[in-house]
């Protein structure tokens, strides 16, 4: 039985939560977006690794005779570039490049990023400080400026691209997870950990760990947009994928000089791009309502 | 402690980064893999030209040296020479870098003049039909690649329409106006994505404030409560926002005025890359530093002109 | 200066002993998410003209909630009032928002319960206060300034030319307090609504803003709605009171009758919690248990469960305030044993 004193009780009336019923309107309305959102994602990935089985063609056949085919085109569904090569066809293809461009590169930096960040916070002394000396440096510089600095030292080409990425992309991760474990650190529950003897590692990884991440995994959906739009963006300067592999922003770029009269060759793999990067923003709204409920 | 030595706080906290720049864009000529002369002059390499290069950027001297030496020429705007072009590097910036400032500085002023006031009828409107569709729209535009979003208005407004020019930047200050309405206009698209939904969450936790309790139990007028107390504070949240994604913004340049052909820093960084002429590269590396170091400065003083709390931190 | 509203520019006609506010069967409820919340179930009681009225209850029990429907200043959704509350001949409650914000700071005003976070901390005080008047009055600007400084001063802030210009950041908690009185009292209201003024205050400063609203009434003739968790504020401020809990009313009566002769177990209890109020208690007895979710309401006496008097009729009572004694009222049936040897 409470012995609180009456003026001290707090009693503020908190609903319980939407009625238990599994399968409410209310609960699916809410989780709607993310569920779009891992849908797209999920039928980008098929499109990509059935690539070959939904389309006869091959990424770089060229069949000059049938250039530049409007969509529609019997045989072409979504027409043809400048070398006859068939647009659905690359654009499944390069959907692999990109797939790989937003997983790869993006889990990496989540990754290291994140581990940095974490011993960084909660070790702290020397090593901390040199840590956001080196991230404050990083982030004078605008990203893509340290990309294709690297990318200038390095050379082009999609594994360079993968490697500009990696070292300079975890910063922001080194920072959010920094920031999260600065303040959980103060938090009880880590406190009870260490009062009751558990070794600092098993501090670290196993209490402060989950709740840190969360943050940064929401973070690595947009960031996983990012890269992408910079994958694009390197390949639309010629400095990423190189021909004659597909890749959506290669093919944006490729498709410049036609801009007047094929508008379709630009577009199509520019509205590509937007339908996996919705699909990957709506998967981090989600995870953001659900980790951090207001 | 007044705003003044706030200010001067975060300019001496500058300097270590701005070092730091200087150091990472050193290390550009100086991080290439295998000989670099051979990646330098390319096709035009010869013993003598090679040993000359050497020369110039004391490639054979301790590396100590050699920084002093980069940060001694630098000091006196001598950031080496363009291969390519047969010029100083920092006349090459020089000529380029009002162009890109120019864009930067539309693209923020249509971003700002977009974002405010969608943010602030989204957040008074929470969950409402304007609400909704802002948000929508904007995490559809913060989903398309901005080079992308670029072609499309060419090829809408320009190529189909003629309202505005393809290409080009123009030599009068209307000019300038016209010619980079499009590429600020698509820069600004793509950063208003994250600007609306920052700024409107800020609103609404102003909404939820105190004060504004106090405010309305004063019986003022909505306008006055929105404009006096809203407005003021947002402009706080915002002025941070914009800090914190300037290097964002000054990014998206380099790649739409290679889309509008701007002869801008982002296009001669481009063009560099490819013909390797890594000076230039270098020089560029480092004037963007600077500049995203100089105007998050400039963000600190404009948040210490506004928030009358900061001079006592 | 004195509390006429709108700095006396109407002439009121005024009988001492008339209610100047009166509420009747006030209710409040919030729908939060799927959930219902009666935050105020039936709440009336009414104020004379320069009475200083206390409504006492623990967090949660629905006072502050009261005070705001007044005049209207709870959130704009998802929230549902009715009843009466009538003052200059108008029901406030059918008023429309136009209306309502030309009676908010110039007939009734506010006081809230943190300065800190209820003063803007991006403008002057100076531009706060006269804001009110700008709103409310004709004055112009050098005659707002003038009043500003007065205000100031009435509330004892030293120095009022140099401090108008100051932050709020750059007062103390007490002086903040200070302020917003002054903003609450810029156009002269009748009424001052006071939720919790004093709670995030220390206890010497307390009491200084306490003496500084009691002679603001005497000076001003100013009625007074002061809410409060604590006892012992109302008991040093107000002449009536009533004791609030979950959401309802559930005793009322002149301070002095309240305390000698409490009529509900809820106010026993709250008096034997506290140490010195009631002479005959030697130990600090707390209610036992906790007060009702208010989303789960059953019918009934709702401190049933925590009732030392509880009997089976209680539960299932349709509960309505019964006169124990004259103007004393109570929620209880049994109110003739509650009080006086319980503790």
């Amino acid at each position: 039985m409470s012995s609180l004193p009456p003026d001290t009780a707090v009693r503020t009336p908190v609903p319980i939560g939407p009625p238990r019923t599994a399968y409410s309107w209310v609960r699916w309305r809410g989780r709607l977006p993310f569920i779009v959102g891992l849908t797209i994602v999920l039928i980008t990935f098929l499109a990509a690794v059935f690539a070959p089985v939904l389309t006869p063609y091959d990424p770089n056949s060229q069949d000059i005779l049938n250039a530049l085919a409007p969509p529609g085109t019997p045989g072409h569904l979504l027409g043809t570039d400048q070398f006859g090569r068939d647009v659905l066809t690359r654009l499944l293809y390069a959907a692999r490049i990109d797939i790989l461009i937003a997983v790869g590169a993006t889990s990496f930096c989540l990754v290291t990023g994140s581990m940095l960040g974490l011993v960084s916070g909660f070790f702290g002394g020397r090593v901390d400080a040199i840590l956001m000396r080196i991230v404050d440096i990083v982030f004078a510089f605008p990203f893509i400026v340290l990309v294709l600095t690297i990318i200038a030292i390095l050379g082009p080409g999609l594994r360079n691209m993968f490697i500009s990425i990696w070292l300079v992309g975890w910063v922001p991760y080194a920072r959010i997870v920094r920031g999260e474990v600065l303040v959980a650190k103060r938090q009880e529950y880590v406190l009870a950990a260490r009062a009751l003897g558990f070794n600092r590692r098993r501090v670290m990884l196993g209490h402060l760990l989950p709740n840190v991440l969360a943050p940064a995994i929401v973070f690595s959906m947009l960031d996983a947009v990012n890269n992408v739009g910079l994958g694009a963006a390197l390949g639309f300067l010629g400095l990423g994928v190189q021909d004659p592999q597909a890749e959506w922003g290669k093919m944006i770029s490729d498709a410049q000089n036609f801009l007047a009269t094929t508008w379709w060759l630009p577009t199509i793999p520019g509205l590509a791009i937007v339908f996996f990067g919705l699909g990957l923003s709506l998967i981090g709204d989600g995870l953001a309502d659900r980790l951090r409920p207001e | 402690m007044s705003r003044f030595g706030f200010v001067r706080g975060r300019t001496v906290q500058a300097i270590p980064v701005i070092l730091g720049v200087t150091i990472v864009s050193f290390f550009v000529l100086r991080l290439i893999p295998g000989d670099p002369t051979v990646v330098m002059l390319g096709t035009h390499w010869t013993p003598a030209r090679a040993a000359q290069l050497r020369q110039n950027l004391g490639l054979n001297k301790p590396i100590w040296d050699q920084y002093y030496l980069f940060m001694n020429h630098l000091l006196h705007g001598n950031l080496g020479d363009s291969l390519y072009y047969h010029a100083p590097v920092a006349d090459l910036i020089r000529q380029r870098l009002p162009v890109t400032l120019w864009l930067a500085f539309y693209a923020t002023v249509i971003a700002i003049v977009i974002s405010v006031p969608l943010a602030t009828l989204s957040a008074l409107r929470q969950n409402g039909v304007i609400d909704q569709s802002v948000r929508a729209t904007f995490l559809l535009a913060f989903a398309m690649p901005p080079f992308w979003v670029g072609l499309v208005l060419i090829l809408v407004l320009s190529l189909d329409v003629h309202v505005f020019p393809v290409a080009g930047y123009g030599s009068t200050f209307v000019d300038h106006l016209y010619n980079l309405f499009l590429p600020s206009l698509t820069i600004a698209l793509g950063f208003a994505a994250i600007l609306i939904r920052t700024l409107r969450n800020g609103i609404l936790g102003i909404l939820r404030a105190d004060y504004i309790d106090t405010a309305r139990a004063k019986g003022l007028a909505p306008r006055r409560l929105l404009t006096r107390h809203v407005l003021r504070n947002a402009m706080l949240s915002a002025v941070t926002i914009l800090g914190v994604n300037l290097s964002f913004l000054i990014g998206s340049t380099v790649v739409i005025e290679n889309v509008f052909a701007l002869p801008g820093l982002g296009q001669l960084l481009a063009s560099s890359i490819t013909t390797r002429d890594l000076s230039v590269v270098q020089g560029i590396t480092l004037v963007f530093g600077i500049l995203v170091v100089t105007i998050n400065l400039l963000t600190d003083v404009a948040y210490a002109a506004l928030d009358p709390r900061v001079a006592y931190d | 200066m004195t509390g006429d509203g709108v700095l006396a520019d109407r002439t009121v006609a005024t009988d001492p002993d008339a209610m100047l506010l009166s509420v009747h069967d006030l209710r409040v409820t919030f729908e939060v998410g799927r959930q219902t919340v009666k935050a105020v179930d039936g709440v009336s009681f009414a104020i004379k003209r320069g009475e200083i009225f206390g409504i006492v209850g623990e967090s949660g029990c629905g006072k502050s909630a009261t005070l705001r429907a007044l005049i209207g200043l709870l959130p704009q959704s998802g929230v549902s009032t009715s009843g009466r509350v009538e003052y200059g001949g108008r029901n406030l409650l059918e008023l429309g928002e136009r209306s309502l914000r030309r009676l908010r700071g110039a007939e009734i005003s506010m006081v809230f319960q943190d300065p800190m976070t209820f003063l803007n901390p991006v403008l002057r005080v100076s531009e706060q206060i006269e804001e009110a008047l700008k709103q409310h009055t004709t004055l112009n600007r050098a005659e707002r300034r003038l009043r500003a400084v007065e205000l100031m001063r009435l509330v004892g802030i030293a120095l009022p030319e140099r401090r108008l210009r100051e932050y709020p950041h750059q007062f103390s908690g007490g002086m903040r307090q200070r302020v917003l009185l002054a903003i609450a009292l810029a156009c002269g209201p009748k009424v001052l609504l006071a939720d919790e003024p004093t709670t995030a205050l220390d206890v010497t400063i307390q009491d200084q803003i306490l003496k500084l609203l009691k002679r603001l009434r005497d000076e001003l003739g100013m009625s007074i709605v002061l809410v409060s968790h604590d006892l012992g504020v109302i008991a040093q401020m107000c002449e009536r009171v009533a004791v609030m809990y979950a959401g309802q009313v559930v005793e009322s009566a002149p301070i002095r009758e309240l305390i000698r002769s409490p009529r509900h177990p809820y106010t026993v209890g709250l008096l034997s919690s506290l140490p010195g109020l009631d002479a005959n208690s030697r130990y600090l007895v707390p209610i036992p248990g906790a007060p009702p979710s208010m989303t789960e309401l059953t019918p009934g006496c709702r401190f049933a469960d925590r009732c030392p008097l509880v009997l089976d009729e209680c539960r299932t009572w349709d509960t309505e305030l019964l006169e124990a004694a004259p103007g004393h009222r109570s929620r209880c049936l049994r109110h003739e044993l509650a009080g006086g040897g319980l503790a």
